[in-house]
Order: C-alpha cells, then structure tokens, then sequence
C-alpha cells in the first residue's frame, strides 16, 4: 500500500506546473485503477486539498462533487475516514464552512460541550457554547 | 494508452476493459465523442480522481517555487490574522 499526499493530487489537477510530474501522477492513477498497485491517502490529506482549493477561491461546488464522486470514486484509493469527511463536504456551504466543520465534527466526537474562541463564526453552530478567555 | 477498435455494422466500437477501469467507465455511462480533425476523442465521464484533471483551469506557480510551496504559503497566509 503506498500512501498519497496532497502535492500528489494537486500535480494532477493542474497539469501545467509540471506536465513530466502531471504524467508520472497520471500513470501511478492508472497502475491503481488496474489493480496494481494500491494507493490509501488520509482524512487529513483529503481535507488539506479541499482547504487549499477553497483558499485559491476555486468554485465550492465543483470542489464537493470533485471530492464525492472523483477522490472517493477513484478504483484502488482508498481513504482513511472517508465516510467521515464525506458527512462534512455535504454539509459544508463554503470552504470555511469546511474547516469549522471538521473541528465541529471532533468536539461532537469526543463530547465537548464548551470551547474557547475569539470566532464568532462558532456562534451559529449548536450543540456547544463558545466561550472567551 | 492507445487501442486498435473495430467498428461494427452497426456503427458500434467495444471500449477495451483496460481503459474503462482506468477512466472509471461503467456500462450505462455516457461519453462524449468529438471530431478533432481526422481524430475522434471520446471523452469519459466516468468517476475517479482522472476527472479532476483541467476542472479548476490553472494554477500559477511562480518560477523557483514549487506546489509545495504554494500550499505552505496559503497557510502561513490564514494564520496572518491569528499570529500578525
């Protein structure tokens, strides 16, 4: 099994900052997709492309339904915490929806009732209170 | 990838299994054939990261830098308002 990380899939996506590292990437894809090799990337490395695509303002829709149905959809990639991170894309609006999400998706998990912020983004969101130092 | 098809009397090519796993093609998809000159390109829309390629359009990368970079760079950026 041989791990990805996000440099991999942004050479991918972008096949003009380097077409000889877009080829090689092209070519490990398809050798997975053929069964082989096997590739497994993370939760983490999925969520980092997801934040720096929203960071270069790229369309949030295009950028869900990339993750849905291309990452996940990919034969011979698997993704450690998928189901998970698929829960927060859905429900994700925008990017910084996102990245809140995912830390809100923690605290859910490990029952924390109370956080310190000076993000009033956190406001809207139920389940626990924000509190300030 | 490249594959010698035969087209039928009724006007029908069958995909190489090879080249549908590849491009993430399932039976009951839908492709797009286009006429590039003497070429046909049949392009998938099938699922897989191989999609993904072009969708965004580009992505500048200053000379001397790398993708690397760039994603360091946009964190560094977010925390600015954090750790001015």
């Amino acid at each position: 099994m041989y791990f990805l990380d996000t440099n991999i899939f942004l050479h991918l996506i972008f096949p003009k900052v380097d077409r000889v590292k877009h080829a090689n990437v092209v070519a490990l894809f398809e050798k997975a997709a053929l069964g082989e090799i096997s590739l497994w990337t993370t939760e983490w490395v999925v969520a980092e492309l997801i934040w720096f695509l929203g960071r270069k303002n790229f369309n949030w829709k295009k950028i869900q339904q990339s993750m849905l149905e291309d990452v996940f959809g990919t034969k011979g990639l698997e993704v450690r915490g998928r189901k998970w991170l698929e829960e927060v894309i859905e429900k994700a609006k925008k990017p910084t929806d996102f990245v809140d999400l995912v830390n809100l998706e923690i605290l859910a998990g490990e029952k924390v009732k109370y956080i310190y912020s000076y993000d009033h983004g956190f406001d809207k969101y139920k389940g626990f209170k924000r509190l300030e130092p | 990838m490249s594959y010698l098809v035969t087209v039928t009397s009724k006007r029908q090519i069958t995909l190489p299994k090879e080249l549908m796993d590849v491009l993430g093609v399932e039976k009951g998809d839908k492709l797009i054939a286009r006429k590039h000159g003497k070429k046909i390109a049949i392009e998938a829309k099938g699922k897989g990261v191989l999609n993904m390629i072009g969708k965004f359009g580009d992505l500048h990368v200053p000379k001397g830098k790398t993708i690397d970079d760039l994603v360091n760079e946009a964190v560094l950026e977010s925390t600015k308002n954090v750790f001015p």
